[in-house]
């Protein structure tokens, strides 16, 4: 008995050490941990571009978090994750990242100095005592290197984290915004009014300005990528100016409408931009037609205010994943790109033997076109020959050494304007075309621009914001930031199935394996029970 | 070694000797593949975050039903002495049935693999989160054992055993849903939940935190689980 109540109290001394040995490893290991992130894109680990960025640092960039102590539980998961990203951050950069954690309200001098930064007090409920109380905290960072700051004022969730921390370092590091520019003057989208969704997400890394080539204005030298959205006719001086944009080894994004489209009367016109000469020089063929993809294609809604009906629309073509240039960072993360009546486009890889062409976004197999004729009633498109059917191209990038449009050609007369003087032809005299790119220059085609109007994005979860976002970063930022976008767009949608099918799943998953079982379960019993009886014999 | 696969596996086999052993497993499957595939293609989407999502709760009905005979019984029809007095150490018939509890768990998680077959041929999940999924299932699954098996340990009585099981670990999900409430305390118990542990790996993140969270718990429980059959010969 004395040895069993000896034990017992060994026993209950150990467990006592034991439970203090796990309470101090559990503590250590959170300061000393490792995560293995197992999804696919990499989405809660720092991506590579991130880390590139941070490898580079050749100067130390401090990153201050202003966060109160006592958080809301929701907001103390972010301030979590926020640390955990930084921490990751740290182990890449070094010493060359200084990160501080900072509660303003424990010094009065401090919340005065956060307050000048811009982070604002936010407030929130906490539960104490059973009393809710409303307190004011603060949740900003503040990135800092030389006599540059970027403050990110009020991080309450961490779906942007990673990409608004890089992009600020990458800011403060290269003090000045890179530009990008739209064409005006030829009845294009504008940014005040139909593309303000994209200027508004495009304005958080560029300087975004305008530019009307048409009097004859040169396009600004320290504008990194024009991009033209839906011209009407572009004369051949707009045309020379952006041909010499190029020949600096800029990037131009052309979003050509070729087919112009009413949605009142449903009725489809060829237009006419005049663009066909220059891009065919640089080696694209922008189509007069219209794609209709009865493989992949939106589902829209027609009507009156009386009567109204949603259909599989095939001249709204939906890009699916399978169908985008594989392993590139621009759609690598994307799931589907939808348009609005689009014109397909061809490559002439004779033209330009040695361009990087990127097949972007193509079509399924199953899809036909329209031309000259064209008829976009939902209710009467006329059903597809099979034999018609095939893969059309509707986004490209190419990059490499272009040459100009203009090399044996004069350089156009600006246009008089009625309100503006046009530039004195003598200002030409002393300008020299720029006959081949000296770097390589990068051009994006697609058949539409009205894929990125507000109204477009405001109807879904596509990846079109994201594409074109992607697009101009990749094109403009030289691929530092590519990676660590499109976060939140990868949702994987099921594929289409009949009711059937589904019907024939949810019997299947839910049945089968219960039934299977127990059929196991059966068997088992069985044997056991035949066993026993013949024990029970040999007895 | 060879003691504890021996208790392992006359406790594993006993369970299927026993009509309600099967009743828990099918009635656990039916549950949650129903649930899953009634909404699957309302949210079409590939992925079992849902699946995964309410497996804190679902496994503490289950898990507590498959602990907890393994010592109330024992205990009630006056085997325990008996199985105590064999050449085996009391730690080996601790961890051997517990093993059998892990055991039957593992099985029930492999005979869910329908759920991302048919994701896969539906659409082109990420399989990180799933296989993250399976993974913490596992170890939550092992930790809810543990702290079960240990109270089997404590009582004669399965029905006692079984509610007060579920009754300390819904406690201590709760806790951490409601850590704010506790102050300074609430950190505390944020951290003791075992549900806030599987938030991450659920996502497809492996923290070696969560992972050592889940073997501290196993290895505390299954020590106490030692100590209460010690004091109790």
């Amino acid at each position: 008995m004395q040895g069993y109540k000896k034990r017992r109290y060994g026993i209950l001394i150990n467990l006592v050490i034991i439970l203090g040995i796990m309470g101090i490893v559990n503590f250590i290991s959170a300061d000393y941990f490792w995560r293995w992130d197992l999804t696919e894109n990499k989405s809660y680990s720092v991506t590579s571009s991130t880390r590139n960025v941070l490898k580079r640092l050749d100067d130390i960039v401090s990153i201050k978090v202003y966060c109160s102590k006592k958080l809301p539980t929701q907001l103390e998961q972010v301030a979590g994750e926020i640390r955990d990203t930084l921490n990751e951050y740290q182990a890449y950069a070094g010493s060359k990242l200084q990160v501080e954690w900072i509660d303003p309200a424990e010094n009065k001098d401090e919340e005065q100095k956060v307050q000048r930064l811009g982070i604002p007090q936010l407030q929130a409920s906490i539960i104490e005592q059973d009393k809710r109380e409303l307190v004011n905290i603060y949740m900003g960072i503040g990135i800092f290197y030389a006599d540059r700051k970027e403050i990110l004022p009020a991080v309450t969730s961490v779906a942007n984290l990673e990409y608004d921390l890089t992009s600020s370092i990458l800011k403060v590091l290269k003090g000045k915004l890179k530009k990008l520019c739209f064409l005006t003057g030829h009845g294009e989208h504008t940014i005040s009014s139909d593309y303000s969704t994209v200027k508004q997400s495009l304005e958080k890394n560029y300087e975004i300005t305008t530019v009307d080539t048409s009097d004859g204005t040169k396009i600004p030298d320290d504008v990194e990528t024009l991009i033209i959205a839906g011209p009407n006719e572009l004369s051949d001086r707009d045309k020379y100016e952006i041909d010499q944009f190029l020949m600096q080894g800029k990037n131009v994004f052309f979003l050509i409408d070729s087919v112009n489209v009413s949605t009142e009367v449903f009725m489809a016109l060829p237009k006419s931009h005049k663009l066909n000469d220059l891009l065919e020089n640089y080696g694209v063929r922008l189509n007069n037609n219209l794609v209709l993809d009865w493989g992949a294609n939106s589902i829209v809604t027609f009507g009156s205010q009386y009567v109204q009906f949603s259909t599989n629309y095939p001249p709204w073509p939906k890009v699916v994943h399978d169908h985008m240039a594989p392993n590139n960072p621009i759609v690598s993360r994307l799931e589907t790109v939808a348009f609005p009546w689009i014109s397909s486009i061809e490559i002439n890889k004779d033209r330009i033997p040695d361009m990087e062409v990127t097949e972007l976004l193509k079509t399924t197999p199953k899809s036909t076109e329209q031309k000259d004729n064209f008829n976009i009633d939902a209710q009467r498109l006329p059903r597809p020959n099979m034999a018609d059917l095939k893969q059309y191209l509707l986004a490209a990038i190419i990059r490499g050494k272009f040459k100009s449009f203009f090399s044996d050609k004069p350089i156009p007369a600006p246009k008089p304007a009625s309100d503006k003087t046009p530039l004195p032809a003598e200002a030409d005299k002393n300008r020299q075309t720029v006959k081949e790119c000296a770097n390589p220059a990068t051009i994006m085609v697609i058949g539409d621009s009205d894929f990125i109007s507000n109204q477009l994005l405001s109807g879904g979860r596509e990846g079109n914001l994201p594409f074109i976002l992607n697009a101009v970063d990749w094109a403009t930022m030289g691929g530092d930031l590519i990676g660590i976008r499109a976060k939140d767009t990868e949702l994987k949608p099921l594929k289409e199935t009949s009711p059937a099918t589904k019907l024939l799943c949810k019997v299947l998953n839910i049945g089968l394996v219960p039934f299977l079982f127990i059929l196991y379960g059966l068997v088992r019993l069985l044997l056991r029970h035949r066993e026993k009886k013949a024990v029970e014999e040999v007895i | 070694m060879r003691n504890i696969l021996l208790i392992t596996r006359k406790e594993f086999r006993s369970f299927f000797n026993l009509t309600i052993g099967y009743v828990f497993i099918v009635v656990y499957l039916l549950f949650t593949n129903g649930l899953f595939f009634y909404t699957l293609f309302l949210n079409n989407i590939a992925e079992m975050r849902y699946y995964f999502g309410i497996m804190p709760w679902v496994f503490l009905f289950f898990v507590a039903a498959i602990t907890m005979r393994l010592w109330a019984e024992e205990r009630k029809q006056g085997t325990l002495e008996l199985l105590l007095t064999w050449p085996v150490r009391d730690y080996e018939v601790v961890i051997g049935k517990y093993l059998a509890s892990v055991l039957l768990i593992l099985l029930t998680l492999v005979l869910s693999i329908n759920v991302p077959i048919t994701l896969a041929l539906l659409g082109k999940p990420d399989f990180g989160p799933i296989i993250g999924g399976y993974i913490g299932a596992a170890l939550l699954g092992a930790s809810y054992a543990a702290v079960g098996t240990c109270i089997s340990s404590l009582t004669e009585n399965q029905i006692i055993a079984f509610l007060l099981t579920i009754f300390i670990l819904a406690v201590s999900l709760i806790a951490g849903w409601l850590a704010q409430i506790f102050g300074s305390l609430g950190t505390l118990l944020y951290f003791l939940s075992p549900a806030t542990h599987f938030e991450s790996i659920a996502r497809g993140v492996i923290d070696s935190r969560d992972v050592i969270y889940y073997l501290s718990v196993i290895f505390f429980f299954l020590f106490l689980n030692n100590f209460i059959v010690v004091t109790q010969k």
